[in-house]
């Protein structure tokens, strides 16, 4: 194996034991789960302002989230598995996250398509493709699959707009949900000791 | 002159030690990390995880401050700037020592 080889590794095993509690996962269910509950109630927001109530949203809820995280790994993992941070300052994770956001709905505008839930879901994939990538944890490669599994279906059979971007949001917090409360269960699990 | 063995000789043994050189590996990918946290992912000992801290803080390659995040107490631990260097010129020597070592065992 090479130095370079195992540098990458060592990453590798540091980024997964970041993401070891499921606490990200359960906090990005929940973002997605508000954004599900929006485009369902499309019919009763003025027309027109779905798209605002969901990027004011995603905007709002994107760094209570991660302070979420940051609090909960605080209070129920730092004594269990320790701590770690990464390199990326906080201004680089907020043009990080406005970098994402811009890139997907310019995305959307440049492909003029109809199928905007499929390119949701196919950008899921994508994100939990490199998360797969980067910290080799199974549970992001079957995130990724449900992502390729949700754009090609709604590809195979559309919806309308709202109810294609309802539909594929809820279908993607419910797997975030488990697959971070599994994970979850099992890290609770495996340090009860510490308790 | 430098000669061929200084490729062998040239190795930093603070760095060199594999307790030590996973310690510099893991800390290079992350901004920093507290004691536990390492303990878990390396595998070692806490004497172990202890020692190799220790001599790494003593040659200045990791700096390690008690501090508290909320109301947790942590030790939390750091790469320097000179560790970083010392960890890419292990690297490199070590690319060097593969090629002396498959150079002086090759077949002629």
């Amino acid at each position: 194996m090479r130095m370079d080889d195992i540098q990458a590794e060592a990453a590798s095993r540091v980024a997964a034991a970041w993401f070891e509690d499921g606490l990200a996962e359960l906090a990005g269910a929940g973002v997605l789960a508000g954004l599900s509950l929006i485009f369902a109630a499309t019919p009763a927001i003025p027309e027109g302002w779905t798209p605002v109530a969901a990027g004011v949203w995603t905007m709002a809820a994107l760094p209570l989230a991660g302070r979420w995280v940051q609090q909960r790994k605080l209070t129920h993992s730092v004594h269990r598995t320790g701590w770690v941070s990464f390199e990326r300052s906080r201004p680089r994770r907020i043009a990080f996250t406005l970098v994402v956001m811009f890139g997907l709905i310019a995305t959307v505008l440049a492909l003029d398509t109809p199928h905007i839930a499929a390119v949701l879901a196919a950008a899921w994939a994508i994100g939990a493709g490199v998360g797969a990538w980067r910290t080799g944890l199974r549970r992001f490669q079957i995130s990724a699959l449900l992502g390729v599994v949700c754009a090609g279906g709604l590809l195979r059979s559309p919806l309308p707009l709202f109810t294609g971007l309802a539909t594929v949001t809820a279908i993607l917090a419910a797997g975030a949900a488990i697959l971070g409360g599994g994970a979850r269960a099992r890290y609770l699990y495996l340090h009860r000791e510490v308790a | 002159m430098a000669g061929w063995q200084d490729a062998f000789t040239d190795i930093d043994p603070v760095v060199h030690q594999p307790g030590r050189l996973m310690l510099l590996t893991m800390l290079a990918s992350v901004e920093s990390a507290d004691f536990l946290f390492l303990l878990r992912v390396s595998g070692l000992t806490k004497g172990n995880l202890s020692a190799h801290l220790a001599k790494l803080e003593g040659a200045g390659y990791v700096a390690i401050t008690k501090s508290f995040k909320g109301k947790v107490p942590m030790t939390v631990c750091a790469i320097t700037a000179s560790g970083r260097t010392a960890l890419e010129q292990h690297k490199e020597r070590l690319r060097m020592m593969a090629t002396r070592i498959a150079r002086l065992t090759s077949p002629a």
